[in-house]
């Protein structure tokens, strides 16, 4: 059992909504203290927020837009490049069908639905400090 | 033993010097570190049809985590840097050079082939008012601008840029375009009038890519797997021209040799290296030294040979702005996994003020996650636009010609680190949206607010360092042959001697001038 699945496993649910492979959350394990070196002030908290904190991805992106946890969002992005190179992703990714009106829609709601995140997640970083 | 000619560094310029030689039957000994690629993926066919079958973690991340690089570092390298084969060309930069770098990010190479490895192929002539302030004229390269044409395998096209990139003899036709570079360049040919008496002309590139097998080379296949592999025959590299010189024995080729300086007297020169396996000092003599090593390493031995730990040399390299182009019919279509994800289009923004170069690159090569990272929206939200809106996206490379406002310098201190200082390049903002406008006119959303201004030395053409001058004055300057004033027999031959570099790739220009050199160097030798 790799050390980080935990980790890996809350990040992966976030970005895919499902379990982590087996190989991912072992390559994340190996290269994340590699990333932890180079924001040493943050690795307690970005560990606190990731056990704690019930919507990692509004954390995100409100600490992404604030200037906050820069570890949070380096993290997030490592899992990002690492769930791309399994095959079963692959469709997370490409695009393989010309779906031009449901593109629109999503993404339209996506940008009320960042809006929506955004805000939550400066509530729950709140709710974190206390 | 004294050999006739030694040149030091494998990469563009070293190679076409050695070619240059070659041409004359001199047989030069090349001194190089020359790294090469450890692993080879060995993946065949389409990059996207491996992806589907295939687990591609040692493909695009890397068991040392080779594409994770940027992330890791904090830095911004082109992704072609980060592909794991592609290791190999940054491979111990940090232990065999090392800099501090003051605003300037220097890349450097050490490997069979140099930066070149990596390169996008774009391989432009440079027209007669683009080489001012030297002394040296596009008729002078002209015959080995052919030679090197040959050699390569360029494609290209006779159409509204030939006035801007030169003679279009020895061309291979261009390659297909891709669906969103066809939408720009017809809606280019709609508007055309109305477009070039603003001074804005659209054209295909000139790559060093086959669209036809040529020389026994493979033509290309639109796999975009050339981003991750390191042994693709459709993309020229430098390495392939040196297999051959070495085949048919027409360079002596030594690597795992670090050159530190040399020292000359009455015409013998003796060149310091270290061996790298064993860390030995080594020596090796001769009559004519060809510094190739690229402008920053060649600067360093200069710099060195001199024990000169005060002088700043000039550095100059091209401002580079990236402008985003967005195809708004192309939202939510199907990624074209068989195009070329390279520059598919040129466009010269030929204003009174200054000519300026753009690059329209697919960006269909890259790994996705490179764009993930570039919404501003939650984790979910990016991957979607990354999914959805990356499909629709050309990015604009726009060049600036080098100018004294931007100048950066280079200085050796007594502890062997090279200081590369620059202020953050200064833009003439006005310019760059005139050419945001223009690429609107062909149906591009773009604004000059999303530009991306790179940073002093992201552009990777790096002069100045050791001028070419008709009148060379101080221990600096080189004379119209590369040949560095007070001494003799010592040759620079890289992109130190370009004062100024044009809004335009230079690197064949560099080739083509290293030829000359070398040919001149090989008319002294028969003289003698
Ligand atoms: C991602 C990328 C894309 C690019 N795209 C383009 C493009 O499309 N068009 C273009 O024109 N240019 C492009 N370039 C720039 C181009 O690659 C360089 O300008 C060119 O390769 C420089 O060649 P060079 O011979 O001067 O030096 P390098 O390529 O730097 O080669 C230096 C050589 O010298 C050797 N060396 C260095 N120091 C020593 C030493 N002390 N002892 C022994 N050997 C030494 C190295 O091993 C190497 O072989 C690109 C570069 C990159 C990285």
């Amino acid at each position: 059992m790799p050390e980080f699945r935990n980790e890996a496993d809350k990040i992966y649910r976030c970005l895919f909504e499902k379990t982590v492979p087996d190989d991912v959350a072992e390559r994340y394990s190996q290269v994340i203290e590699r990333i932890e070196r180079i924001y040493p002030d943050d690795v307690r908290d970005v560990r606190k927020c990731i056990e704690q904190c019930k919507d990692l991805e509004a954390l995100e992106i409100y600490a992404r837009h604030t200037g906050k946890l820069p570890l949070l969002s380096a993290k997030f992005k490592i899992m990002v490049f690492l769930a791309e190179t399994l095959p079963e992703n692959y469709g997370q990714y490409i695009n393989e069908r010309d779906r031009v009106f449901l593109a629109y829609i999503l993404l339209g709601t996506s940008v009320i639905r960042t809006a929506f995140k955004f805000i939550r997640g400066a509530i729950a970083i709140r709710v974190l400090r206390q | 033993m004294i050999h006739d000619v030694i040149i030091v560094g494998s990469g563009a310029t070293g190679i076409a010097s050695a070619l240059g030689f070659s041409e004359s039957g001199i047989v030069p000994l090349m001194l190089d570190v020359g790294k090469v690629p450890a692993k080879r993926s060995g993946i065949d066919g389409n990059f996207y049809d491996h992806r589907k079958k295939n687990d591609s973690f040692n493909l695009m991340i890397g068991p040392e985590y080779e594409g994770l690089y940027n992330i890791l570092n904090n830095t911004s390298l082109p992704p072609k840097l980060t592909a794991p084969e592609m290791s190999f060309v940054t491979e111990d930069n940090a232990e065999l050079s090392r800099t501090r770098e003051e605003g300037f990010t220097a890349m450097q190479s050490f490997a069979r082939g140099g930066l070149a490895n990596a390169w996008g192929a774009g391989l432009y002539r440079c027209v007669s008012d683009e080489l001012k302030d030297m002394p040296l004229s596009v008729e002078e390269l002209a015959p080995y601008y052919e030679m090197l044409t040959q050699e390569v395998g360029i494609s290209g096209d006779s159409d509204d840029l030939a006035s801007f990139f030169g003679s279009v003899d020895g061309l291979l036709p261009p390659l297909n375009l891709s669906l969103k570079a066809e939408r720009l360049y017809s809606k280019y040919h709609k508007k055309r009038d109305g477009l070039n008496k603003n001074g804005v002309y659209a054209g295909r590139p000139r790559l060093g890519v086959l669209s036809r097998n040529h020389g026994g080379r493979r033509a290309y296949m639109y796999q975009n797997n050339d981003m991750w592999l390191s042994d693709t025959p459709f993309l020229y590299t430098p390495a392939m021209t040196l297999q051959k010189l070495i085949d048919k024995q027409a360079v002596n080729y030594e690597s795992g040799i670090l050159v530190q300086r040399w020292s000359g007297d009455q015409g013998e020169i003796t060149v310091y290296g270290r061996r790298l396996s064993d860390g030995i000092e080594v020596e090796y003599k001769c009559r004519n030294l060809v510094l190739a090593a690229g402008t920053i390493n060649s600067s360093k031995i200069v710099l060195r040979s001199r024990s000169d730990f005060s002088t700043e040399l000039p550095l100059i390299d091209n401002p580079l702005v990236q402008l985003p182009l967005l195809f708004p019919s192309f939202v939510g279509k199907k990624l074209e996994t068989a195009a070329a994800g390279m520059t598919n289009l040129n466009v010269i923004f030929n204003f009174p003020e200054q000519r300026l170069q753009g690059s329209v690159i697919e960006l269909t090569s890259p790994a996705r996650s490179v764009f993930y990272e570039m919404f501003p929206l939650a984790a979910r939200d990016n991957l979607r636009c990354m999914k959805f809106l990356s499909t629709s996206v050309l990015v604009l490379f726009l060049y600036f010609e080098s100018n004294r406002e931007n100048l950066s310098s280079v200085r050796l201190r007594e502890d062997s680190v090279l200081t590369l200082k620059s202020k953050a390049y200064s833009f003439n903002r006005k310019l760059i949206s005139r050419a945001a406008k223009a690429m609107r006119k062909m149906g591009a959303l773009t604004s000059s607010r999303i530009a991306r201004y790179s940073a002093p030395g992201y552009a990777i053409h790096y002069a100045g360092t050791l001028p070419m001058k008709e009148v060379p004055e101080g221990p600096y300057e080189c004379d119209k042959y590369g040949r560095l004033n007070m001494e003799e027999g010592v040759y620079i031959s890289d992109g130190s001697l370009f004062s100024y570099i044009p809004a335009k790739n230079i690197s064949f220009t560099l080739m083509a001038n290293s030829m000359r050199i070398a040919n001149y160097i090989s008319k002294r030798i028969r003289r003698s």
